[in-house]
């Protein structure tokens, strides 16, 4: 049976079960509180209806964005209005920062038929709906007109499309439009500011309008709660996307139940991170205390403090062990719950498939070049950490006494105290890493006839690999790019790899082949193969195993040498 | 006679000193071995296999099985792995106590009806006191400037954008499904 697996789920919230205008929360002049209904004429509400799709043509093979998105919207918003500009998803995750569009136009498109309400507020879902209307042939070719791409590009199986829900709504006066991702980034920004006043819509209805039920385009698919108010850190990894395929979708495969979280090398430093959640609030009266066991060993994170409803990273920075293996990682907490509670590790050791001796007599009278791989890269990260202050709040506490005076009169004195009635204000450090690095393959130095980057094959060649990684983070929130293996393309960029030796590490480290033990001067070469045909030799180098909480950073990475002619050239025999 | 006792005792004390000096030299042979080999300092790599001497002594290390690994108790040593998310500050301290609050030191005769009226309890209360309390020079969100623009919380001063709309569609058919 043909399995349709659609890979968007739309959910629409349903928080009222009756008719209303407006949400706001935490305005005094709407009625209800959190959550609550609003005449409109509040500085913080929404009304519903007034929402839209931003939708972005992705390439499949790349993960880019093609062009602008659009957003599409059945209603007219604000004419003046502040919003972050046409950036999705995956610009944010690529590394774009939050940053308001300033003056200019913000367009919108409003499709004709109209869409289904995208954030419902009331009544039942319309997710089929929506679902349908996306799927159409007739969106489609609207998307791609819009976009100024033919329909068959657009379907041909190469791109997909991105789905964000938008609302348009009043914030402290302003008349803004944003995707759930961008809410929650702004959020960040405001330190829970927008949450506090806007979370039945920011941080609930908006997020879980759309999410992945199936993992696609490097998101992951999202199981957790689908009603309640969402945290930052959930609704950007998870929350406010959808995604439309216009090729069959491949059968999920069976998860493979010995398979392993995630994937260590031997004698690396790297950041193990999970998600502490917080249903009420861990404060700095009695912060959480986070307990990582890995190999026998105890790692903490301490002083960990997250307002009601949000979440934080947390994470410890160890080393893994000099032989392969598989271990398990146990995570506890003093407060709150964790996303995870047992990690598996898989620790493996990329140095054992160098390629063989090359010889003389090799041929390789098939070879086709191919294109060098995309591995996934993440060369951007972003985390945040919670911080609470004390808001002292002193209360006088009277109690009046009255002191007699001999013989007569008296006095009334206050033997009152001061209580501090105080909360705690939360803040948020926002934290960024990147990664730049950069290939440089050269002839051997041993290399007789090399001419500039030019040389017969045969002869060797070095790759220096250079990285350099920023971050405004502490030394234990990061790790400088540690591991790079190279790909030959006389191996099709598989079978046999090369792991480089960190020559230099720490933020600004540095690689090279190890020693060659074909060499005859132990160079830190890789010697290209005698029947290479002239042209371009391109070796791909995957750099990686630069940490964050928020995962590793890698990058592809490839540098070149020209073949011209052959070692054979070099070398003739002449009678004596 | 005195002589030949004299040269007894000189022979007999120099054959002395020097089953001494043999002696102490025997027990001291080892020490000096080990100072050589400490001495040396060969790199594996730098040995050829002819160079290798069968007859020296070998050190062995002992191997040490995981099963014998003892954990460490999560103590001060391993206070070394651990990540302060963040510096919890002290609270601040109280106020000073306000003027009609009672003190140890002796008050100056209190004229202030309001405080001499046995029949009446006082009912003036300080306010409260808020040291955090943001200034409020803060421009609230949506104000404007004379520029023309409007305050955005955690942005500063923006010009907003002007929000314009166009129709579209397609003669596409919205009732074929070719998406999932």
């Amino acid at each position: 049976m043909r399995k349709r697996v659609i890979s968007i789920v739309l959910i629409f919230v349903m928080t009222f079960s009756f008719s209303i205008t407006a949400f706001a929360d935490g305005d005094p002049n709407v009625d209800g509180g959190g959550g609550g209904m609003g005449s409109g004429t509040s500085t913080n509400s929404w009304t519903p209806g007034m929402d839209g799709v931003r939708v972005s043509i992705v390439n499949v093979e790349t993960g880019s964005v093609m062009g602008t998105p659009i957003d599409y919207t059945n209603k007219t918003p604000s004419s003046s209005i502040i919003h972050f500009g046409k950036k999705s998803k995956i610009h944010y995750s690529n590394g774009s920062s939050l940053a308001p569009a300033v003056g200019g136009v913000y367009s919108y498109i409003n499709p004709s038929p109209a869409m289904p309400t995208v954030i419902s507020s009331g009544g039942s879902s319309n997710i089929e709906a929506v679902k349908r209307y996306f799927c159409t042939d007739g969106a489609a070719r609207m998307i791609a007109n819009d976009m100024g791409i033919s329909f068959e590009t657009l379907t041909n199986g190469r791109y997909k499309l991105l789905l964000e829900p938008i609302a348009y709504f009043k914030f402290e006066g302003n008349q803004v439009g944003m995707t759930a991702h961008e809410a929650a980034l702004y959020d960040q920004q405001l330190s829970g500011g927008l949450r506090s006043k806007m979370a039945s819509l920011s941080h609930q209805n908006l997020p879980l309008a759309m999410f992945l039920e199936r993992p696609d385009l490097g998101f992951s698919a999202y199981s957790g709660a689908t009603s309640g108010r969402q945290s930052n850190d959930t609704i950007l990894a998870y929350l406010g996307m959808g995604i439309v395929s216009y090729t069959e979708l491949p059968d999920e495969p069976d998860p493979d139940p010995g398979q392993a979280d995630v994937e260590y090398r031997i004698n690396t430093e790297v950041i193990t991170a999970v998600t502490l959640n917080a249903s009420r609030e861990i404060n700095p009266d009695s912060p959480a205390r986070v307990t990582f066991t890995i190999l026998g060993r105890t790692y903490t994170m301490s002083n960990i403090v997250i307002p009601e409803g949000e979440s934080q990273l947390v994470w410890c920075k160890w080393t893994t062990p000099a032989t392969e293996q598989t271990i398990t990682i146990t995570v506890s907490t003093s407060k709150g719950y964790l996303s995870e509670n047992t990690i598996t590790a898989k620790i493996v050791d990329l140095d054992k498939n160098p390629p063989p001796d090359p010889k003389a007599d090799d041929r390789n009278d098939s070879f086709r070049a191919v294109s060098s791989p995309n591995n996934p890269q993440k060369t951007s990260a972003r985390w945040t950490v919670w911080w609470a202050r004390w808001h002292p709040f002193w209360v006088w506490i009277p109690n009046w006494v009255w002191h007699s005076s001999y013989p007569s009169g008296g006095y009334w004195c206050d033997h009152g105290w001061w209580e501090d009635q105080g909360w705690y204000d939360f803040f948020t450090d926002i934290y960024t890493a990147s990664l730049t690095a950069s290939s440089t393959v050269t002839p051997d130095g041993k290399v007789p006839t090399a001419s500039g980057n030019t040389m017969k094959s045969g002869y060797g060649v070095n790759n220096k690999v250079t990285s350099s990684f920023s971050s405004n983070a502490p030394n234990s929130h990061v790790t400088g790019a540690q591991t790079a293996v190279s790909y030959f393309p006389e191996f099709g960029y598989r079978t046999y790899w090369r792991l480089l030796d960190l020559i230099t590490r720490g933020y600004s480290s540095q690689l090279e082949f190890k020693k060659n033990q074909y060499s005859t001067y132990n160079q830190r070469a890789h010697f290209s193969p005698v029947w290479y045909p002239n042209g371009t030799y391109q070796v791909y180098t995957y750099l990686m195993d630069a940490w964050t909480p928020d995962g590793m950073l890698s990058m592809n990475l490839n540098s070149s040498v020209n073949i011209q002619g052959s070692v054979f050239d070099d070398w003739h025999i002449a009678p004596k | 006679m005195l002589k030949n006792k004299k040269t007894i005792t000189v022979f007999g004390l120099s054959a002395f000193a020097i089953i001494l000096v043999v002696v102490l030299m025997a027990m001291s042979q080892p020490a000096k071995q080990t100072d050589a080999l400490n001495d040396t300092d060969i790199l594996a790599s730098d040995v050829t296999p002819s160079e290798i001497d069968d007859t020296a002594p070998i050190a062995i290390t002992p191997e040490v099985k995981p099963s014998e690994i003892t954990t460490p108790e999560p103590t001060a040593e391993t206070k070394a792995n651990d990540i302060p998310l963040t510096v919890i500050a002290e609270k601040p301290e109280a106020p000073e106590l306000p003027d009609t609050a009672h003190s140890d030191e002796p008050h100056d005769e209190v004229t202030d009806p309001a405080l001499t009226n046995p029949a009446v309890t006082p009912s003036a209360t300080p306010k409260p006191v808020e040291p955090t309390k943001e200034a409020e020079t803060t421009p609230n969100g949506g104000d404007t400037n004379s520029k023309g623009e409007v305050y955005v919380p955690g942005f500063g001063w923006i010009v907003p954008s002007t929000a314009e709309g166009k129709q579209s569609g397609s003669d596409g058919d919205w009732d074929k499904i070719i998406g999932n």
